[in-house]
């Protein structure tokens, strides 16, 4: 598809679990386990999923920041997996990352000016317009000129947030990745950056992936929803269809316990089964009310309606 | 009003170095017998401050003015012996993160004995199957086996269960919760709420929840407490708070949380950001953030207002 | 002073306004700064054709005087006019040939100042490099092809320095080798060892030799000279140093700041001394400090051994060693460099442990 701007096929990454003096390697953790992703031009997709289930993982090697194990990655169909030194700087270009943790996102001995010269000068700005460019950024995201004489720790965590996106904006990327952007953030500043970032989605057609634990957010703010459990996808489709339709248990657990609006009791998460007692792939099973016999088979992704797909051999 | 378990009145915490900064200011609440009071903030209000000033935690360089009265003993006089009598026994404490609540050399087993113990608890026999009543109490799967764990062999949600546990363990009138779930997943979260709520009603505690968010309060809360800066700024009954809020910033926290119902628009958030302790404003604490500022707010801390029975302003919009 | 204050870098500020506070660190930077002016005017004014403290002038009638001693009309008038020092005092007395001992202490301050700080220079260079190499690079492997190439190229530069022939020799193996290598484009061996297991092994084995004793041996064999102590000094002493870069590393290059940078396509070299260094470069700051005193002590004692720098050259060392004969009768000999090597490196220990405390986050709030 010409307006696809993101393809993952199948991306893979295994942490190898060492042990003894020799490193040997005893087992692997699949962080990222078969992960097919489409990212649209002007769209943002959001990875939704407890901690621990892969996310970050993921972003970080959309980010080639982990080397992955399996699987492609194709950025305007291009495959960027095999790429030189060279082009895979030209790709870094075009796809940034925010990170959560505004506090260690900067680095705290330089001022803002040389954190965001970095990037400017990979976007091969011409030596006189760099400080130009730099107080466009700054202005781009709501902070005053002057601020980038200060450091970090002069700035509240909103504000660094919002430096922090105007250092990936500096190299004018297509693609923004938003790992947990706002989850540390107090609620009424976090509003600040969603509307923020909603802006720049409108203003320079930028295309996001948000990754969130935060299923307000996502109903709010994302166009096509990726559910992710143990580093799978068990469920996607675009956000009004999963918030009226969900089909996978576990995605049905997520929506019921949104604190607030509850409609029903979520069901309940625990069941004293032991992980190896059971007979399946499916890493939701030992949390899930509805496992039977039928779940020892296909586990496959399935298109149920059109866009949405899940991971579930009940449905 | 009946007569509370707890009353705070005038509660004022100063941290003394070169220049006193003043971290609570003027703090008066109390606490009924039986309901859960949510106190809500963002980061940097002081509400943990209250807590821990309640609990005799402060840190050394703080010190609070003011009076907490329990059960006819103001806690802020108590000596440290009279503190740790209540401490565990009358009034207990859960914390955020419960990864580092426990110790991770010691088994369950060990941790939960340790309460019982500090209060001159010595039969061998019978603590072991309190402390299995404890974990049976708070829904740990299979205890007998969990019992003898240690804190990395649990997750996270099992370890704040067992410290909610540990919390009520020697059944006492008042329990404090400081944002015992914003560690832990959403789905983990609705598990954690229902428990302590269960587990309140069912030991007739009294308790303080504190939380930054306020769709958590809907499930928890009976009465609930904004505070900003230091101050309290609201106070009410949940409902009324939720859906009916008078101070511009309550409205403003309200508007800034995203759902599904407000997509395709933009949210309407609170300009600015909180001010530190250092350089709090004079005047209506929230007025340089506040969209509908007047000259007086810069000037004069606004009075109490009520606008029901037990709903109370402090704000000059309101008259 | 507001806008001073904001304008500077802020750890900087802070570290000044937790150190202000610590009086024995303020005391310790004191006395050291008053020991670097020492040693520096020291230098001047010892060496040259006609120092005004002359460090190596023997007056045999004048041995082993008292601190204080004033030379007047009636005393020591044999001494010739131009051997007296100046204002016609021996401040802290004379040694067993006649020497001048403040003249000495001058002349061995400026040493144990070099000697402190090229030694733990050199200790600090070679610290970091390793192990920033460890840190950054560690996780990758590297094949035993390339690995004993490395070492043989290694061991040729360090031979042909002593052995020519030989050190050709191996250096055109190593040609050979690399250019067969090249020829078959595959490995050889087939097993390849992280490069942070060979490191670290590395420097375990060089932890597991007693380190005074690895000098004096080393010293024994080369030929003495204040030069081959510094360094010598150094090359054994860089083991805690590239400890701390490369678990800061570890630490710095999993911090998002670093793969935020990263992302952007900042090069590798670019990152480590622009983003990590600086924020890795405070614990070894502390080490630094104390290894200086540590340095200082090593070349007294190697001075004391007799297997320091080489006489008439006057260190601290060798003054406190030439002393030890005459305890008794010129304990002065042997009380002034001990007392000044005592608060000397007392003053560093101090300062190293003021500036770590400063450093703590934890000492912070």
């Amino acid at each position: 598809m010409k307006d696809t701007i993101l393809e993952l096929r199948g991306i893979k990454k295994y942490f190898p679990i060492q042990k003894g003096l020799l490193k040997r390697t005893v087992g692997y953790i699949k962080a990222v386990d078969h992960v097919d992703l489409f990212v649209k031009r002007n769209q943002i997709v959001g990875i939704v999923g407890e901690s621990g289930c892969g996310k970050s993982t993921l972003a970080r090697c959309i980010l080639r920041l982990y080397e992955i194990d399996d699987g492609k990655i194709f950025f305007n169909g291009k495959d960027v997996t095999t790429l030189t030194k060279k082009e895979l700087k030209s790709y870094r270009q075009k796809v940034q990352i925010v990170f959560q943790d505004p506090y260690s996102s900067l680095n705290p001995k330089l001022t803002i000016k040389s954190s965001l010269m970095d990037g400017v000068k990979q976007a091969n700005v011409e030596k006189p317009k760099r400080i130009e460019k730099i107080s466009e950024l700054l202005e781009l995201v709501g902070l005053p000129k002057d601020s980038m004489h200060k450091y970090p720790h002069q700035f509240s965590g909103g504000q660094r947030q919002r430096i922090c996106i105007a250092r990936a904006l500096s190299l004018n990327p297509e693609l923004i990745v938003c790992d947990e952007p706002v989850s540390a953030l107090d609620v009424s500043v976090q509003a600040q950056i969603i509307n923020l970032l909603m802006e720049l989605k409108e203003k320079i057609g930028l295309s996001l992936i948000f990754i969130t634990h935060d299923l307000n957010l996502v109903g709010y703010f994302c166009d096509y929803v990726y559910v992710m459990y143990m580093g799978k996808i068990v469920e996607c489709a675009p956000t009004l269809d999963i918030f009226k339709n969900p089909h996978h248990p576990y995605t049905r657990l997520l929506l019921d316990s949104i604190p607030g609006k509850r409609k029903q009791r979520p069901d309940s998460v625990f069941i004293n089964k032991q992980d190896s007692q059971l007979n399946t792939q499916c890493g939701f099973a030992p949390r899930c009310k509805y496992f039977s016999k039928k779940c020892e088979n296909n586990l496959d992704l399935r298109e149920i309606e059109k866009g949405h797909w899940v991971r579930c051999s009940l449905i | 009003m009946e007569n509370p378990i707890l009353t705070v009145q005038d509660l004022t915490v100063q941290i003394k170095n070169q220049q006193d900064i003043t971290i609570l200011n003027n703090i008066n609440f109390d606490l009924q017998k039986g309901e859960t009071l949510c106190i809500v903030g963002e980061s940097g209000c002081g509400k943990s401050f209250t807590a821990l000033s309640i609990m005799g935690l402060l840190p050394k360089k703080a010190k609070a003015y003011g009076k907490i009265m329990f059960k006819g003993k103001n806690l802020l006089q108590l000596s440290n012996e009279e503190l740790r009598d209540i401490r565990g026994k009358e009034i207990s404490m859960v914390f955020q993160d419960p990864l580092t609540s426990l110790n991770p050399l010691f088994s369950i087993y060990e941790q939960l004995s340790e309460i019982f113990i500090a209060h001159g608890f010595k039969n061998k026999k019978e603590l072991k199957t309190r402390c299995l009543k404890i974990l049976e109490d708070v829904k740990i799967p299979d205890p007998k086996t969990k019992l003898f764990s240690y804190p990395h062999e649990l997750s996270g949600g099992q370890r704040q269960r067992i410290l909610i546990g540990m919390a009520v363990a020697l059944e006492p009138d008042i329990i404090i919760a400081d944002e015992p779930t914003t560690a832990l997943d959403v789905t983990i979260q609705y598990e954690i709420l229902s428990l302590f709520n269960r587990l309140k009603r069912k030991k007739g505690l009294s308790a303080l929840y504190i939380t930054h968010d306020l769709s958590v309060v809907s499930e928890v809360g009976d009465r609930v407490i904004i505070m900003y800066a230091g101050t309290i700024l609201e106070q009410g009954p949940k409902e009324s708070i939720l859906n009916n809020p008078y101070h511009p910033y309550t409205k403003g926290l309200l508007n800034s949380i995203p759902s599904l119902e407000k997509r395709g628009s933009y949210l309407t958030p609170i300009p600015g950001f909180v001010p530190s302790a250092e350089n709090r404003p004079k005047g209506c604490p929230f007025h340089p953030r506040c969209l509908k500022k007047q000259a007086i707010c810069t000037k004069k801390v606004p009075d109490k207002t009520f606008v029901s029975d037990n709903h109370f302003v402090y704000c000059h919009l309101v008259k | 002073m507001q806008s001073k204050m904001e304008n500077m870098s802020p750890p900087l500020y802070e570290l000044w306004e937790i150190l202000k506070k610590n009086r024995l660190a303020i005391a310790g930077l004191t006395t050291l700064l008053i020991f670097f002016l020492v040693a520096i005017l020291g230098l001047f004014l010892t060496s040259g054709k006609n120092p005004i403290y002359d460090p190596a002038k023997v007056r045999l009638e004048a041995k082993l005087l008292p601190p204080m001693t004033v030379i007047h009309e009636n005393t020591l008038n044999t001494l010739n006019e131009k051997d007296i020092p100046p204002f016609r005092i021996f401040l802290f007395g004379t040694d067993h040939l006649g020497r001048d001992v403040f003249s000495r202490m001058l002349q061995g301050a400026w040493v144990s100042l070099t000697v402190g700080f090229v030694a733990v220079g050199i200790s600090v260079f070679i610290g970091i490099i390793i192990g920033g190499i460890a840190g950054y690079y560690g996780n990758k492997s590297i094949s035993l092809d390339y690995l004993l190439l490395f070492i043989i190229l290694i061991c040729g530069l360090i031979i042909i320095y002593y052995k020519k022939w030989l050190g050709t020799f191996i250096l055109l193996f190593f040609i050979v080798a690399t250019s067969i290598k090249k020829l078959f484009k595959k490995n050889f061996f087939n097993f390849s060892i992280l490069i942070d297991s060979i490191i670290m092994g590395i420097i375990d084995i060089m932890l597991c030799f007693p380190s005074f004793f690895l000098i004096l041996t080393v010293v024994a064999l080369l030929p003495p000279s204040i030069y081959n102590i510094m360094v010598v000094i150094g090359l054994t002493s860089w083991m805690g140093t590239a400890r701390f870069i490369r678990a800061e590393f570890l630490s710095l290059r999993e911090r998002e700041f670093v793969l935020a940078a990263k992302a952007m396509g900042v090069s590798d070299l670019i990152i480590i001394f622009k983003h990590m260094l600086p924020n890795a470069i405070t614990p070894v700051l502390v080490s630094a400090t104390i290894g200086i005193a540590r340095a200082i002590l090593t070349e007294a004692g190697l001075s004391f051994l007799g297997f320091g720098v080489p006489p008439p050259h006057a260190t601290w060392g060798n003054i406190l060693s030439e002393g030890k004969y005459y305890l008794f009768d010129a304990p002065w000999l042997t009380l002034i460099p001990g007392t000044a090597i005592l608060i000397v490196v007392l003053a560093f220990n101090l300062f190293g442990e003021g500036l770590r405390d400063a450093l703590n986050p934890k000492s912070r709030d």
